[in-house]
């Protein structure tokens, strides 16, 4: 008798299985059919954003699936947080998207491992039209002559600076100021706007030690990684400068201490926006989110002269790379074309993931933007003027050298090291993730 | 297995009792065992296999034998991290369930409006792993944040304490304390558990509030309370979630936790093998400490069931 | 007298409960104050609990959700994969913590061993290996990897504890129970279960909120926008290398805590009418 009881209770529990699986398969049934009937051919496409670029990305697709009727998109966006956990579990899976959104700093890591398409073949018959795009957009795209990705949008490093601020002050930042102007315009800031009692932190590295170091090791002709990518391309006794410079900045009050600048970082807003700072480093197209949270007059400024040198690049924001586990590459290349050339989509996308690669959408764009957006429009205008070319792509393992990175120059800041053994510290870090 | 437990006939009544146990037992486990050995089994095995390859997630992973449970003992950042750990574990698993416990016992006085405050006290862990609460935390501690605020005022510092190597820690602490309501609801449960007759009983022969309670409320509540122990101190190994959103594991390192040094190796550096080494050795930290538990618990845990006979 | 030594404890009694409340529940009251600001105050004026000036499109603008899936569905679907989880957890746990408890059978401590085992590692390592599995049967993109450890007894967590309260049962209930002839299964289901209760409750409450709060298995398994979970969407709120929705994100995060006040107020009730009660007979 009890035998039968257990007997029902796990037919029960099986049947409960089932129930609710029978109600989930009708349900994807349901959606598959849809896109059966919507077309032939379903690429996945997969982002990260907030909502203001989900909302866009997808208004654009919907475009994007008129104007191609045979081919629907299944989009799959999420926040940069579980972006790439995601992504690297479908890699391992063997279950990426077709079109999957891609970051500088992950291209060479998927490039690598084999994961991404070359597109120059399909560049070259016409599938995604480039004729629009200056190289100068695509440069780090490229390994050797492989195309590895379309960017879909650009930005350069910049300073975003309050306007009235500076002006107030009697200072400006024309091309060609140097690192020290920066620490003396600050201090002389500082001096004057405590003698009124009013709160100034100075100039906010914002978190981008690493990336204002790479331009200074441009500017000193050498590149931040070494060809091979097994190695970094620069002195130490360049680096020993740069961080002296990092230090006395902070030490000396022209940059606020690490934890305010984290404060700040992790509270979500900044300096600037709130008038403690009158400048801090960003990639151009941050002008956008960094103006939306404050009544000041915010512009961009090109990176300080070492020397009278200038080593800025343009280039992408993010990109977009087709997977090699996609079946469908066409259709995926087609969806970047779109995305890279059709006007009304780019309409849509108001040029929010930095500034378009094409100069006829740029054109088409020029009046139908808002003013932040305008201004990265006009800075990579200014910024071209700076340039030299781009380093080559960055290794693998280049986000594991940026975590060693930003441990390092905290206790630089914190003034536990020296910029002496802060360098040779990084160094060896460095190369030992690297070789 | 089954050939060594060979019954001797003279044990025939008890063999069968047996027999239809031992079906009967594993039938009542078996959700959980097909569980087990279809979806838990293959991937535990499977990272303990990857924790001697080098396996960066995207290719293949190749044979790297002993390599990364050796470079471990090298790691500096490695053996912060179990520094970190321990203390965080040693600290806040005690005053957490020390917290826990009285409130529960205060909040089992029946007084009016117990149940709306064991509510209202429940709610920081309902907002436990969300991401907002991470942002409210950073603002409570942060450089102007309600907390900071107070302590300025009150002259004890200025400083932010979340971005100041020598306070993060406590922070996350305070934190993971302020978040006692899961064990509070389960002493809350244990408490209901107790047979009101044994308290009856003890107040007709005179026992005073504290007789009762250490004669009666806390042996009785000890299954509960090693529960608490041996789970509180397993999720204070592998505390995550607060460290990885508040402070992602900084300033200097100092919050570091296993977990999050274990997830950055995973996923941000993409060295899965050496991430798996760190989760058995993980396995192992907690296996060990868990075993004293269990072991140490038959001279302090009383069992009704057991503890009865 | 006794009446007002009485009332004297009763007094430091709420005293002390609410300064402590207070302490616990000010971040909510943040979040919530927060969701109401204008972008420009959030954090520019975040100590203050009071709202320059009431804003309450944050709530309609998250609700939208994202190119016409709003929060409708995320609720939805995280209302069915939470409660179908809980009720089977409710089921399954119980009888494996019933076995584990009070039946004997080889093996017993082995598989004990197993499954304290498998809450010792982190789940960020056993979960590619997982992937791959649900990636082979086809049923990444579904519930089932979300809805499959509800029906195989629950997280560890829930068949540990319930052991630890069924152990605190008398076995002199079951012995007598066998003299009326009552079966095994009768003995779980007759005399367990009722007085599991309290435990029951506890285990529905975890079993909710984590549900409700997981973020790695629901983010890998489910792609679909319209598969999305609460907590999933939540997310999609938050781009950390450009810019957060902060409005929309805190008016959708405040929300998200009601289905689990609720739940709680619920079940809270039942937490009270415990054993305590009743008593045991």
């Amino acid at each position: 008798m009890k035998k039968y009881l257990w007997y029902v209770l796990i037919l029960v529990l099986f049947l409960l299985v089932a129930c609710n699986g029978g109600e989930q398969d009708d349900t994807t049934n349901a959606e598959n059919q849809d896109q059966a009937n919507a077309g032939e051919t379903t690429i996945r496409v997969a982002w990260w954003g907030n909502q203001e670029r989900h909302d866009m990305t997808l208004e654009a697709i919907e475009l994007f699936e008129v104007a191609y009727p045979d081919i629907s998109v299944q989009p799959e966006y999420t926040g940069w947080d579980g972006y790439w956990e995601r992504l690297n579990t479908q890699a391992a899976g063997s279950n990426l998207p077709d079109v999957i959104a891609m970051d500088n700093s992950y291209l060479n890591e998927y490039n690598s491992n084999d994961l991404l398409v070359d597109l120059a073949p399909l560049i070259d018959n016409g599938t995604i039209n480039l004729e629009d795009v200056d190289d100068v957009y695509q440069e780090i795209n490229h390994d050797g002559d492989r195309v590895l990705a379309v960017a879909s949008g650009a930005n350069a490093l910049a300073l975003v600076y309050n306007v009235e601020m500076l002006e107030e002050h009697g200072f400006d930042l024309e091309p060609g100021f140097s690192y020290d102007d920066l620490f003396e315009m600050n201090l002389a800031i500082k001096e004057a706007l405590e003698a009124e009692g009013e709160e100034y932190f100075g100039y906010d590295f914002a978190n981008a030690e690493y990336e204002l170091l790479n331009n200074y090791v441009r500017q000193h002709g050498m590149s931040f990684y070494n060809a091979e990518g097994n190695g970094l391309g620069f002195e130490e006794a360049v680096l020993v400068d740069y961080f002296e410079w990092v230090q006395e900045m902070v030490v000396d009050g022209a940059a606020p201490s690490h934890d305010i600048m984290m404060s700040y970082i992790e509270g979500g807003n900044s300096m600037v926006q709130e008038g403690s700072s009158a400048m801090q480093t960003a990639a151009s197209n941050q002008i956008i989110g960094i103006a939306q949270g404050t009544e000041y007059e915010l512009d961009l400024a090109v990176l300080p002269a070492w020397d009278g040198q200038h080593a800025n690049y343009i280039r992408p924001s993010m990109s977009f790379s087709i997977t090699e586990h996609s079946a469908q590459q066409e259709a995926a290349a087609k969806f970047i074309d779109f995305m890279t050339n059709d006007l009304e989509a780019n309409e849509v996308l108001q040029a929010e993931r930095g500034v378009p690669i094409s100069s006829a959408v740029r054109e088409h764009l020029s009046d139908k933007v808002s003013e932040p957006v305008q201004k990265t429009f006009d800075y990579l205008e200014v910024v071209a003027d700076y340039t030299t070319d781009a380093d080559p792509l960055s290794p693998p393992g280049e986000t594991e050298v940026r975590g060693a990175f930003s441990r390092i120059i905290e206790s630089l800041k914190y003034d536990q090291l020296t910029p002496e053994e802060a360098a040779s510290q990084f160094i060896q870090q460095a190369e030992n993730v690297l070789n | 297995m089954t050939k060594t437990k060979k019954i001797p006939v003279s044990l025939t009544l008890a063999s069968n009792r047996d027999k239809s146990d031992h079906l009967a037992g594993f039938l009542s486990i078996s959700p959980w065992l097909i569980g087990f050995i279809l979806l838990i089994l293959g991937p535990m095995l499977a990272s303990l296999y990857l924790s001697f390859t080098d396996y960066n997630l995207l290719s293949s992973p190749s044979w790297v034998g002993l390599a990364n449970y050796r470079s471990l003992l090298t790691d500096a950042r490695f053996l912060k991290s179990l520094e970190v750990t321990f203390t965080f574990v040693f600290v806040s698993v005690p005053l957490k369930l020390i917290f826990a416990l009285a409130l529960a016992m205060l909040f089992n006085t029946g007084r009016k409006g117990s149940s709306f405050f064991s509510a209202v006290y429940y709610i920081p862990s309902i907002i436990g792993g969300s991401v907002a609460i991470a942002v409210v935390w950073k603002q409570l501690f942060g450089r102007q944040g309600a907390v900071t605020q107070i302590l300025s005022l009150l002259n004890i510092t200025d400083a932010n304490l979340i971005g100041n190597p020598d306070t993060a820690l406590s922070v996350l602490i305070l934190l993971v304390i302020w978040q006692f309501g899961s064990p509070m609801i389960i002493f809350l449960a244990g408490l209901r558990q107790i047979p009101i007759e044994l308290y009856e009983a003890a107040s007709v022969d005179g026992a005073s509030k504290w007789r009762q309670f250490f004669n009666i409320t806390l042996p009785m509540l000890t299954p509960v309370i090693f529960f608490n122990l041996v789970m509180q101190t397993i999720q204070g190994f592998m505390t995550f979630t607060q460290a990885y959103l508040i402070t992602g594991g900084g300033p200097l390192d100092e919050t570091l936790f296993y977990a999050v040094y274990l997830y950055e190796t995973a996923f941000e550096y993409l060295r899965m093998g050496y991430a798996s080494a760190m989760a058995w050795v993980l396995l192992i930290i907690i296996a060990v400490i868990t075993l004293i538990f269990f072991l140490t618990s038959k001279y302090w845990v009383f069992y009704q069931s057991e503890g009865g006979r | 007298m006794h009446s007002n030594k009485r009332l004297l404890s009763d007094m430091i009694f709420y005293v002390f409960v609410i300064a402590i409340g207070i302490v616990m529940i000010y971040p909510i009251l943040w979040m919530i104050a927060s969701s109401l600001k204008p972008a420009t105050e959030i954090f520019n004026n975040a100590v203050s609990l009071w709202p320059s000036a009431f804003v309450w499109e944050n709530y309609p603008s998250g609700w939208a959700g994202f190119g016409g899936i709003g929060f409708a569905t995320y609720f939805r679907n995280s209302v069915m994969i939470t409660s179908i989880v809980v009720v089977g957890t409710l089921l399954t746990g119980s009888i494996v913590a019933y076995g584990f408890a009070r039946l004997e059978f080889k093996m017993k401590n082995i598989l004990f061993a197993c499954l304290m085992a498998t809450i010792m590692l982190p789940i960020q390592i056993t979960l590619i290996p997982q992937y791959i599995i649900f990636n082979e049967i086809g049923w990444v993109n579904t519930f089932y990897p979300l809805l499959l450890p509800g029906l195989m007894g629950g997280q560890p967590f829930f068949i540990f504890l319930l052991i630890q309260f069924i152990r605190g049962i008398p076995r002199e209930l079951d012995e007598a129970a066998i003299v009326d002839g009552c079966s095994k299964l009768g003995i779980y289901w007759r005399i367990i279960l009722p007085l599991l209760k309290p435990a029951l409750v506890t285990v529905a409450l975890f079993c909710f909120m984590w549900t409700w709060d997981d973020f790695l298995a629901p983010l890998i398994y489910l792609n679909d926008a319209s598969l999305h979970t609460v907590t999933i969407a939540l997310r999609n709120f938050m781009d950390t290398q450009g810019s957060t929705s902060w409005g929309p994100l805190l008016a959708m995060s405040s929300l998200s805590l009601l289905p689990q006040l609720l739940i709680f107020a619920f079940f809270q009730k039942h937490l009270v009418q415990g054993i305590a009660t009743t008593g045991l007979k």
